[in-house]
């Protein structure tokens, strides 16, 4: 059409692409390019398989404690990040994938992999019914209702004796391919790479697309054919299912389920901070804060030899810290970590490098809908 | 038969009632016009008939069938493609994936089939990216395709708006103002662009305008609103000449409206 | 009688009680009504008055009423420094955005408290645990006095006698003074406000430093009542429970959170030792009680607006 082909080249719009190369729409890396990206994953690959296999004291226990709060932040981001929905409640989703792990292995009698299964039906169930109510109340008053949510499980849900065992808590063992500290944090480590497959799939398909269309402006999303309400209950679904997993993780991990470990300032909270400090929708920047969360609690105190200070107080100083982290993130650079680990994702993939600091949209969530 | 048709619409906000038994039809190929002076009800009559609003009377027929129960995306999977006043874009996204997020609906794999890779899905992935480049380069907005939709101008906006309407395989269109921002010429040329585009995507078009002369050049039937109510209907023609029509935009007597009409007829462009 | 009495004494401990979450809930609304944040370091706020209290009587040997003012004081500094450091520089962002630092605020004040208390749990000891005496008359016994055969220790009649004297303070100072009109003002339109010479910056670190004291106040009070508290009580303790009295009686309504509160209470302490005696019964009341308003009157009582 003679008059479109006209009126795009008067268009105002920049008529250059930023990667315009002789005419081609797209950059593309050379082989030595590829080459150079296929050295730095080889590279990774081979730190992570020295450290593992090196005879130092490895905590492999606390490794696997950073997977598993990484599968947690992954589920608050399903939330916060893909849906706009604020969650500080998260100690129950994650609490009752746990609980009903160790409830179907204690009680009814199954192993490891048929509580991991009823972990993350549970979860899905119990985060449906949350976003039900979602769907009534607005975005601010929700996250008083999930605040809400988080302590009727930690104070009531899971005191319930014969659900949980109480004070003592149930039991819930590992199972017997993956009983050592080094064995089970492979476990977690295989959970976590299908989680992070499943989330990649999530987001470039229709579903991440409704999700995002309709994060941004429902109405829009109707217009494109989007159901709101059906995919809002979707995204609940999905991170339940993300946080029942890592609570069944969670609990085979100490050996028991016990009411004491899933409140709201263990878990709620932290999860909070990952998914803030890591970048929300930043899949690389959480799980990697996640894993320097734990390894700076654990390892701070042996850094800190001459500190006597941060010796004692290690425990305390990383949480506080990270919390003036997600303070310094949310003011200056929403996309926190991800400002670095997102580019490295892109350029793997075959993109130009570019480190864009501008600091992009970040926390915006929803913002009172209509 | 017409292909969407609103039968008695009534609403009101509270103590404002914005639309009163407010009846229009549009005939399958047709190209229709709503017009009306500013807050006369065109956009609440729009989102009316594609869903957003429920109106407490009246209903809204589509392809014979009655849709008054449905939701926007029901109406939006059935075949009613709409634009907005204000741009409805996702901005935080880029022009392409507006065009892949409206075609949603004619996805045929589902959301968890999606999540898991599906061989379907992957095949699908790559039809919805070849429809989305066959619609940018219909309107010669290609080489947009991958920019991010914030910081695109606003008449630019208004086009790619066209199409991720058009994305949404729709048998009706309902442009929301489409020449808003547009000088003379710019409207002339989208006339020329809508009137190819109802031949080559087989369409209905509902639009809601300002830009009298693209009404007159482009529509086959007018609609005039007023105050939520139907002032008058018929052809475009006879339409501009109406002297209430006249009156209600200018606001004046209607005698003295007669005589404006006549002025506002020998400096229209013959249609 | 004695039923009376069954009933009466919890209903006096869930008013006394509620009254004070009332008082952390007038900190949530001023700051809403101003500004349509949620403050989620109010919590914290609370815990800090109640751990001034307890380092002035533990570590700075100071009689109870100095100590409480320490605590007080801590909270309001809490308030100042969090508008000065998180709110200000997040002023123009989405209210989510801001809702996230604050609740960022409770992880960096807890591990803090942890750290300088040393211990897990902190004893809170009630105001005058002899009484009160004036030249050395005892006016008020140990116990407290009796009202109709319901027994009022002295803490409880101290929440009382706060609230009152605030209630009077916030109606005298939205209703005559100056300052107090312009935060009415600005609350309901900040630009018209600015135009006006009003000096925004004022205004929030005044909202701010009264929901600190508010939210120190009700910490310093709340806490003798169960007798001890741990680090990060305010915000697991007292947070859900002052916000679901705000929601309750309108996120815009001061008299209304005042309202609010006394029904939380209310319902709290009867669902905690009347009905069921199931641990956690307050929880699910406060949650089943919150989505009740949300879904048939989310104005709230009083309020205004959704």
């Amino acid at each position: 059409m003679a008059t479109t082909a006209e009126r795009a080249a008067e268009d105002d719009a920049t008529t250059a692409l930023p990667y315009a190369d002789d005419g081609k729409r797209r950059f593309r890396p050379t082989p030595g390019g590829w080459a150079g990206r296929a050295a730095f994953v080889l590279a990774l690959a081979l730190i992570v398989v020295w450290y593992v296999t090196a005879n130092k004291p490895f905590r492999a226990d606390e490794l696997s404690a950073g997977v598993i709060l990484a599968i947690g932040a992954l589920s608050l981001n399903v939330l916060v990040g893909y849906t706009g929905q604020i969650s500080l409640g998260h100690q129950a989703f994650i609490g009752i994938g746990a609980f009903s792990a160790a409830y179907v292995f204690s009680h009814n009698h199954q192993g490891f992999y048929a509580g991991l299964a009823a972990s993350a039906v549970v979860g899905i169930v119990q985060a449906v019914l949350l976003g039900l109510i979602a769907l009534r109340v607005r975005g601010l008053y929700f996250a008083l209702v999930t605040l809400a949510w988080g302590f009727m499980a930690e104070n009531a849900i899971f005191r319930i004796t014969s659900f949980t065992g109480g004070g003592a808590g149930t039991p819930f063992p590992r199972p017997s391919a993956f009983r050592t500290d080094k064995t089970y944090l492979v476990l977690c480590g295989i959970v976590l790479a299908v989680v992070l497959l499943i989330d990649w799939r999530l987001v470039a398909t229709k579903a991440g697309r409704a999700l995002q269309a309709l994060r941004e402006s429902p109405n829009v999303a109707s217009s494109y054919g989007v159901n709101v309400r059906g995919y809002t209950l979707f995204a609940f679904g999905v991170s339940g299912f993300y946080a029942g997993v890592a609570g069944a993780l969670f609990a085979a991990r100490r050996l028991t389920a016990g009411a004491s470990d899933y409140t709201f300032i263990d878990i709620a909270l932290p999860l909070l901070i990952l998914t803030v400090v890591g970048g929300l929708r930043r899949r690389g920047g959480i799980v990697v804060f996640a894993l320097l969360y734990v390894l700076g609690r654990e390892y701070l105190p042996d850094w800190g030899q001459s500190i006597s200070f941060l010796k004692d107080n290690a425990i305390y100083v990383v949480p506080a810290l990270s919390g003036v982290l997600a303070i310094l993130t949310l003011i200056f650079q929403p996309e926190g970590l991800g400002t670095i680990t997102a580019p490295i994702g892109r350029w793997l993939k075959g993109e130009r490098f570019e480190l864009d600091l501008s600091g992009g949209s970040g926390a915006e969530g929803v913002d009172a809908r209509p | 038969m017409p292909v969407l048709e609103a039968e008695q619409l009534s609403i009101r906000f509270g103590g404002l009632q914005a639309l009163l038994d407010v009846s229009l039809k549009v005939e399958e190929f047709e190209i229709v016009g709503l017009i009306g002076p500013n807050g006369a009800g065109k956009t609440t009559c729009f989102n009316c008939v594609t869903g957003f609003y429920r109106p407490q009377a009246g209903r809204v027929l589509f392809k014979d069938k009655d849709v008054s129960g449905l939701g926007p995306h029901d109406r939006s999977a059935l075949g009613m493609g709409r634009t907005f006043q204000q741009v409805g874009l996702v901005k935080s996204t880029t022009v392409l994936d507006n065009l892949l997020t409206a075609q949603h609906s004619s996805i045929n794999y589902g959301a968890v089939a999606g999540m898991l890779g599906s061989p379907a899905s992957l095949r699908d992935e790559r039809v919805l990216r070849e429809r989305a480049d066959a619609i940018l380069e219909i309107l010669g907005l290609d080489h947009l395709r991958d920019l991010p939709v914030q910081g695109l101008s606003y008449g630019t906006l208004k086009r790619v708006e066209i199409a991720t309407a058009l994305a949404t395989d729709p048998d009706v269109l309902l442009l929301d103002e489409p020449s808003s921002g547009m000088g003379p010429e710019e409207a002339h040329r989208l006339g020329d662009e809508l009137l190819e585009l109802r031949n080559l995507f087989d369409l209905s078009i509902l639009m809601i305008e300002h830009h009298v002369p693209l009404v007159v050049r482009v529509c086959d039937y007018v609609y005039v609103l007023n105050f939520g109510r139907l002032l008058t209907e018929g052809l475009p023609g006879d339409v501009q000449r109406h002297p209430e029509v006249v009156a209600a935009y200018l606001g004046e007597e209607a005698p003295e409206a007669e005589r404006e009409a006549e002025k506002m007829e020998e400096k229209l462009e013959p249609a | 009688m004695v039923l009376g009495i069954a009933i009466a004494q919890p209903a006096v401990f869930g008013i006394v009680n509620g009254a004070a979450f009332g008082l952390v809930a007038i900190g949530l609304v001023m700051i809403y009504k101003s500004s349509r944040v949620f403050n989620f370091a109010a919590g914290e706020f609370a815990t800090l008055g109640a751990f001034g209290t307890y380092i002035g009587i533990k570590v700075l040997g100071l009689p109870y009423i100095l100590a409480a003012i320490l605590g007080v004081a801590a909270g309001t500094a809490a308030g100042l420094l969090t508008e000065r450091l998180v709110v200000r520089p997040l002023a123009d962002r989405p209210k989510v955005t801001v809702l996230v630092a604050t609740a960022a605020i409770a992880t960096i004040a807890i591990p803090l408290e942890l750290m300088i208390g040393g211990v897990k749990t902190f004893p809170a000891r009630p105001a005058f645990e002899n009484g009160v005496s004036i030249f050395g008359v005892k006016i008020i016994s140990k116990l407290g006095p009796s009202i109709f055969g319901v027994r009022v220790s002295p803490q409880l009649l101290l929440i009382m006698v706060s609230l009152i004297a605030i209630g009077v303070l916030l109606v005298w100072f939205f209703g005559r003074t100056d300052l107090g009109l312009a935060t009415l003002a600005t609350s309901q339109e900040p630009t018209a406000g600015r135009l006006v010479g009003i000096r925004l910056n004022r205004i929030s670190m005044l909202t701010w430093g009264a929901a600190g004291f508010l939210g120190g106040l009700g910490g310093v009070l709340l806490a003798p009542v169960t007798a001890s508290f741990t680090a990060g009580y305010g915000t697991t303790g007292v947070l859900i429970s002052a916000f679901t009295a705000a929601v309750v009686g309108g996120m815009t309504s001061i008299p209304g959170a005042f309202l609010g509160g006394i029904l939380v209470g209310l319902v709290q302490t009867y669902a905690q030792f009347d009905l069921t005696k199931v641990t956690g019964a307050s929880s699910v009341a406060l949650f089943v009680m919150l989505v009740a308003v949300l879904l048939i009157r989310p104005t709230g009582i009083l309020g205004t607006e959704a």
